[in-house]
């Protein structure tokens, strides 16, 4: 007891002088103040057994004197309340790499131990060193983008060939412009190219492409002359002059576009020997208008005890102004990532090894595994590291580390079982709850207040819990709807939305209230359907985008009749009454133009009184007053 | 000085009537008993609707005569009532006596004007300086063992370390 007292003086001495100082000086201020209120009681006593006075009242020392005594306790209590209200700093688990030696000590050091462990010949390992493995948490889509956009005068669709600026004409539509996509001169042949959608901001217009890069042999070991994501800003008021041009090398994790800011996350991997001289190369960075600015060593941090064979990147691009802020951290590749408007959620596995390891070679060294998540906050166009915590469950491998409203919920594997976690922005504890007998998890999911726990391949709900306020409470009987629920659109200018749930036999489209009671529903019997005709639901992503407020469409594919391989487009158009019902209109049947289903299926737009059926081959357009019939159509070749 | 002897039930009120604060070293008994006097004390027994009186002859007792210091400055030469007087300082070797708006040379070495008033309610302070007890409005403790004097005429005087104690002892402390 004594000892460990001595330890912590000896540990913050700073501290301990100023509380003891504090205290001296609060105890010889007391005093004296005491001492002044004595002396002067005893004067006037004095000048009243001298007859000078006829009653022994006396001064008290001046507010300023008695003031002055608890200035040091107000200093202890500022020096308290700095040290807590200054934000708290949770880099325990950080460690700043600064220069080359360090950078192959932490790889050397981890390595050295780690890769005696049996999970050395992990699969989980040994895909990494094909340079294709992604993180498990891995989205690949950059949220918040679309492949339709609109401004006041024209439309704007990303299909296969590139960006058609559409402008609409008297009886018809013209493309006034159509840009093309960025193309690479590389001499790797096996590039494959995606367009992750485009965005319209004032006078601006976003696109994000992303180019992998798969079994590129020259280039293997070099990993950044492999994938890119690229974003292109286009400015409409100038015949569409590239504004500008970023660059993001890395494999493409996830992004979040929001109100002209776009955050990218990608990643990098470490070759497996890398090379002190060589170092740079392997760095992540970003071209911006052919200015590159390389992830510098002296900004690297390393998330302590996590496998160091990652660089995680975070580019924060604020669109109108052309401004940019690029943060890396070394890592595991294995790592969960979500994001939204304000922060970055991490989540790392930190390995604890056996002490013993450090002088011999032991089969297993492992300790323990724990979980560290780290927060980056998004501020001001710039990129803050925020805090580390470490804790001592792992996240389970699946996806189970989401984030909503939020809410940051974390499924952690416990020797007791599962345990579910449920975190504040600040990644401070709300409520946690434990799962057992949780077996062949896949995933977790929050619908409309309510977290889900799915398991196998079909994605079987097996656990409801709902979020309230501050408590996640385990419900006995699961809402099967509820949990199949695709997609939730909440309608322009109303209290109500739109969920839409599918199951392999059938469609729900249920009409909810703000109480989510289920005021109408339209059901679609997948099964009336003639069998040799596979129907698929469109990717409804974006379809509460642009809602009229009293229709909600429905866009369907089936096979034609008499092919294999020609399909057709139709979409169940709902209209709602009063919020409270849906009218069934006809189907409107998207014939007679190509109909590529890449990038995207089916988008719609409303432009006055029309609505714009969008599928990437071209445009058809309906009348409000005749919702099942095809009045124009515009093919894009 | 005083001791006051009367029932308990009304002790307050004839303190209160005399303005007197008891002492434990005292050579005065007061009472409105007496049945209550002590015989190796001087004892004033005295009706309670006589307080009045009694306490002009209290006054009498602890003032007696005032003692008169002669002083002169530039308007000329004026007798200085010792009870008037703030306190006495040695200013460029010269003695003065400090009044609430004014102050005086006097003739006397300090020293001898300690003793002259040593009962008349003044106190050495320091070596250059002899203070009317109740003239001091208020008493600043400073951080050095010296005590700082706020005298009714808004000027300081510093009780010296050395006298210290001795300040102390005056006000048993």
């Amino acid at each position: 007891m004594i000892f460990n007292i001595f330890e912590f003086i000896y540990n913050n001495l700073f501290v301990v002088s100023i509380i003891v100082l504090s205290i001296l000086l609060a105890g010889l201020l007391g005093r004296k103040w005491y001492e002044e209120v004595k002396i002067n009681k005893r004067l006037n006593v004095k000048k009243t057994m001298l007859r000078s006075l006829k009653n022994v009242t006396f001064k008290l020392p001046s507010m300023k004197r008695t003031l002055r005594v608890f200035v040091p306790i107000v200093f202890l209590g500022l020096f308290f309340l700095l040290s807590f209200s200054v934000p708290k700093d949770y880099t325990n688990h950080l460690k700043r790499v600064d220069n080359e030696e360090t950078f192959m000590s932490i790889y050397t050091t981890f390595n050295e131990r780690f890769y005696s462990t049996p999970l050395q010949n992990s699969d989980a390992l040994s895909d990494r060193e094909s340079q294709d493995a992604e993180p498990i948490g891995s989205k690949k889509v950059i949220e918040g983008l679309d492949f339709v956009a609109q401004d006041e005068e024209r439309v704007y669709i990303a299909n296969d060939s590139g960006i058609k600026v559409i402008s609409e004409g008297e009886d018809t539509f013209k493309i006034e412009n159509s840009l093309p996509y960025p193309s690479i001169q590389d001499t790797c042949e096996t590039k494959t190219f995606d367009i992750k959608g485009i965005a319209i901001e004032g006078n601006k217009l976003v696109s994000v492409s992303y180019f992998s890069q798969t079994n590129c042999q020259e280039n293997k070991g070099l990993v950044f002359d492999g994938p890119n994501t690229i974003i292109r800003v286009y400015d409409t008021d100038k015949d569409f002059e590239l504004a500008d041009e970023y660059i993001i090398a890395g494999h493409l994790d996830q992004g979040l576009y929001k109100n002209g800011n776009l955050v990218v996350a990608s990643n990098a991997y470490l070759p497996s020997n890398p090379d002190k001289e060589m170092l740079e190369s392997y760095f992540p960075h970003v071209t911006h208008n052919d200015e590159r600015e390389i992830a510098s060593l002296s900004d690297l941090r390393y998330i302590e005890n996590t496998n160091p064979n990652t660089l995680l990147s975070l580019s924060l691009i604020d669109i109108q102004s052309g401004h940019y802020d690029f943060e890396t951290t070394l890592t595991d590749y294995k790592y969960l990532l979500e994001m939204d408007e304000n922060n970055v959620y991490l989540s790392t596995n930190a390995y604890q090894f056996d002490t013993s390891s450090e002088v011999f070679e032991m089969q297993n060294p492992i300790e323990s595994i724990h979980t560290i998540i780290s927060k980056f906050s998004l501020r001001d166009d710039e990129i803050y590291f925020s805090k580390t915590r470490q804790f001592s469950d792992r996240v389970t491998p699946f996806d189970g580390f989401i984030l909503k409203d939020e809410k940051l919920f974390v499924l952690f594997e416990s020797e007791d079982g599962h345990r579910l976690q449920w975190f504040d922005s600040q990644v401070d504890a709300v409520d946690s709850i434990l799962l057992n007998n949780l077996k062949d998890y896949e995933r977790l999911q929050f619908v409309n207040g309510s977290l889900f726990l799915y398991q196998g391949s079909n994605h079987t709900p097996i656990e409801e819990i709902q979020v309230t306020n501050n408590q996640l409470i385990p419900l006995n009987t699961i809402d099967y709807d509820k949990a199949s629920t695709t997609g939730m659109y909440e309608l322009a200018s109303t209290d109500t939305s739109v969920a839409v749930s599918k199951t392999s036999y059938s469609l729900s489209v249920d009409l909810v209230s703000s109480s989510h009671t289920v005021l109408d529903s339209y059901n679609l019997d997948l099964a009336e359907y003639n069998i040799s005709t596979p129907l698929t639901i469109y990717d409804t992503e974006a379809m509460n985008q642009n809602a009229r407020k009293h229709t909600f469409y429905l866009p369907l594919l089936a096979l034609e009749e008499d092919s294999n391989y020609l399909y057709k487009h139709m979409v169940v158009v709902l209209s709602i009454r009063d919020e409270r019902e849906f009218i069934v209109e006809p189907v409107v049947e998207l014939k007679n133009i190509e109909n590529p289903m890449s990038p995207f299926t089916y988008r719609y737009l409303v432009v006055g009184d029309e609505d714009y059926h969008i599928t990437p081959g071209g445009i058809f357009v309906t009348n409000e007053s005749a919702p099942g019939e095809v009045i124009r159509k515009f093919s894009f070749n | 000085m005083f001791k006051l002897k009367v029932p308990k039930h009304d002790r307050q009120r004839v303190k209160d009537k005399l303005n007197i604060v008891d002492s434990k070293e005292y050579e005065y008994v007061v009472t409105t008993d007496e049945t209550m006097v002590e015989k190796d004390k001087i004892n004033i027994v005295f009706p309670e609707e006589e307080s009045e009186k009694v306490g002009r002859i209290l006054d009498a007792i602890v003032k007696g005569e005032d003692i008169f210091i002669t002083g002169e400055n530039a308007h000329g030469i004026k007798h200085l009532e010792s009870r008037k007087i703030h306190y006495f300082m040695v200013v460029d070797d010269e003695v003065r006596a400090f009044l609430s708006n004014a102050s005086f040379i006097v003739k006397y070495k300090l020293y001898e004007l300690e003793e002259l008033l040593v009962d008349k309610y003044f106190i050495r302070v320091s070596k250059y300086a002899l203070v009317n007890i109740n003239k001091i409005d208020y008493i600043k403790p400073a951080f050095n063992s010296k005590l700082v004097l706020q005298m009714r005429n808004h000027e300081e005087v510093e009780v010296n370390r050395r006298y210290y104690k001795a300040f102390k002892k005056t006000l048993k402390l």
